[in-house]
């Protein structure tokens, strides 16, 4: 009943044996009947970085939640680290989830809490040690760049300082997988580069990173894998791509437009 | 992982917000006190109620011949009478004129016209009937009398001063219950994005919901403490002073309610405090 003493451990494989991410007939339709994603099929192993790209809409963020499990799909199979999400148990979820760090444009950091508590708080609901717990966030802090920012609140911290506490917290626990939804979308061009830079050291250490973003100057530089989003359906898969919204490329739709005012944001 | 980190937790998130702890205590303590106060008038109408029917007895009257002493076994074998007290004409007819206060003289009469009794003190006022006619059917006991019209209007008042009782404490504790439950939703809800971040990095569910529940718990405790005890000197100040005013006023004393109606008031804090976490974290932990 105290819920971090029971340790109902996850047969969570990370080892690279299996697909970190298997996406199998994926169908999702919202409870209004909208339909959000449609035959969406994909795999992303191990290590691996991917950017998810799409105009809003397009389904990016819906496809991240049903990674941790925050969404179910109406229809398919989603398997992460071998853990078919379909079979997961209600009390399950939160062991699945400190397998898995998120960040978010809007960073969710607990108000009330400094930074080194908010990253604190993550190693605190696994049951971590107390003695252990400030040497590992006083890590996870340095990683970000943040040590000296450690007993900050939030609301005394820039946005790209508080999406790197958030990073910090999502790191932490040492995830084999990392999912940022929009990560940069609050940020200028300078904190969007630490951030960025920050996930490539992620992802250099072995942790799969999936990154949802607006930013084309972003996925243009970094050259990873792209897939690309649109109304519900995956429609390309760049093995080391650029940023693009339908995969033809200079087509003047809407989503071009919308894209040409994102560009135009970061220098 | 130990108990000790859900108390420091709720320290925390009451220091660094505490106007939403002041409300739910406010509101705790509001309540309580109306609560208390309520009680207190109810418990002294009941113990008034009770100690007016505990002056009615039944007095069983003899015929002159009866024998005395075979009659009061009789009667005190009455399983509701808890005691016979033998009355004799001389005696009652000493009282008649005492209480007639020199209007008739002993002198007067040329002889006692009162009859030999016995007054019996019934265990339960509802038996008062019973007793009359068991008594009744005593050989020589010649007629009884207890009052039946004033006995009959007090266990009227009493039973009305019960039920009334009962359905306005239910109201009143089921409406502290609901004011107190939507005063730390409102304090929840404020913080339902902490839940859902909290539930983002995987924390279990108990987990979530206990700093909640004692923070609950903590804010009924200090609202329904300080209620408890401003109930509670006022009572022990207003007693004795209404004593002073009406002496033979049958008014509870302190000592005897308030070791009852402060842990209850306290109790009941406490438990409104959870319950009302408890339903509002409930209601933000969404799966």
């Amino acid at each position: 009943m105290w819920g971090p003493f029971k340790t109902a451990e996850l047969a969570f494989n990370s080892s690279g044996e299996v697909p970190m991410i298997e996406v199998n007939d994926l169908e999702l339709t919202y409870p209004n009947g909208h339909p959000a994603l449609r035959e969406v099929n994909l795999k992303i192993d191990a290590g691996e970085f991917a950017f998810l790209v799409g105009s809003t809409g397009s389904g990016k963020s819906s496809l991240l939640k049903l990674f941790y499990r925050e969404l179910t799909p109406t229809r398919g199979a989603v398997t992460v680290g071998g853990v078919d999400l379909s079979d997961l148990a209600r009390h399950e979820i939160p062991y699945l989830r400190r397998r898995i760090g998120v960040i978010f444009q809007d960073f969710r950091l607990l108000a009330n809490k400094t930074a080194s508590e908010n990253v604190a708080y993550a190693l605190e609901i696994t049951g971590t040690s107390k003695r252990k717990i400030p040497g590992r966030v006083a890590q996870a802090l340095e990683l970000v760049g943040l040590a000296d920012k450690a007993k900050r609140l939030p609301g005394q911290l820039s946005g790209g300082e508080q999406q790197r506490v958030a990073i910090a917290r999502a790191l932490v626990n040492e995830p084999s997988l990392l999912l940022a939804d929009e990560p940069t979308g609050n940020l200028d061009p300078d904190s969007t580069w630490d951030v960025m830079q920050i996930l490539s050291l992620v992802q250099n250490n072995g942790t799969t990173v999936v990154v949802a973003t607006h930013n084309q100057q972003v996925v243009d530089l970094m050259r990873k894998r792209v897939l690309v989003m649109k109304r519900g359906h995956l429609v390309q898969d760049l093995a080391r791509g650029s940023y693009q919204l339908d995969g033809s490329l200079g087509g003047g739709s809407v989503e071009e437009s919308s894209l040409a005012a994102v560009g135009s944001q970061t220098p | 992982m130990s108990p000790g980190y859900f108390l420091r937790e709720v320290s925390t998130n009451i220091r660094r917000s505490p106007l939403m702890s002041i409300a739910s205590v406010t509101t705790v303590l509001v309540l309580t006190l109306i609560l208390g106060y309520f009680t207190a008038i109810m418990a002294n109408l009941e113990s008034l109620a009770n100690s007016l029917l505990d002056e009615v007895q039944v007095v069983a009257y003899l015929d002159d011949s009866a024998n005395q002493v075979a009659v009061g076994q009789q009667l005190e074998r009455i399983p509701e009478v808890s005691s016979a007290h033998f009355v004799s004409k001389e005696t009652a007819l000493k009282k008649l004129v005492e209480r007639m206060q020199g209007r008739i003289e002993v002198g007067d009469l040329t002889r006692n016209p009162l009859p030999n009794s016995y007054e019996l003190d019934v265990k339960n006022a509802n038996d008062l009937e019973t007793v009359a006619n068991r008594a009744k059917r005593i050989a020589g006991v010649s007629g009884v009398k207890y009052g039946e019209e004033i006995a009959q209007r007090m266990l009227n008042f009493n039973a009305m001063v019960r039920s009334v009782g009962a359905v306005i404490l239910g109201l009143l504790f089921l409406s502290t219950v609901l004011i107190v439950s939507n005063t730390i939703r409102l304090t929840v809800f404020a913080r339902r994005k902490e839940i859902e971040i909290m539930q983002m990095v995987g924390a279990a569910e108990w987990f979530i919901r206990w700093p909640f529940i004692l923070e609950g718990v903590l804010q009924g405790l200090a609202g329904s403490i300080v209620a408890a005890a401003l109930v509670g000197t006022s009572y022990s100040m207003v007693v004795p002073k209404l004593l002073e005013t009406v002496a033979f006023l049958p008014v509870l004393p302190a000592a005897k309610l308030l070791p009852m109606l402060i842990p209850a008031l306290i109790l009941m804090g406490v438990f409104v405090g959870a319950l009302g976490s408890l339903v509002s974290v409930n209601k933000f932990l969404k799966v």
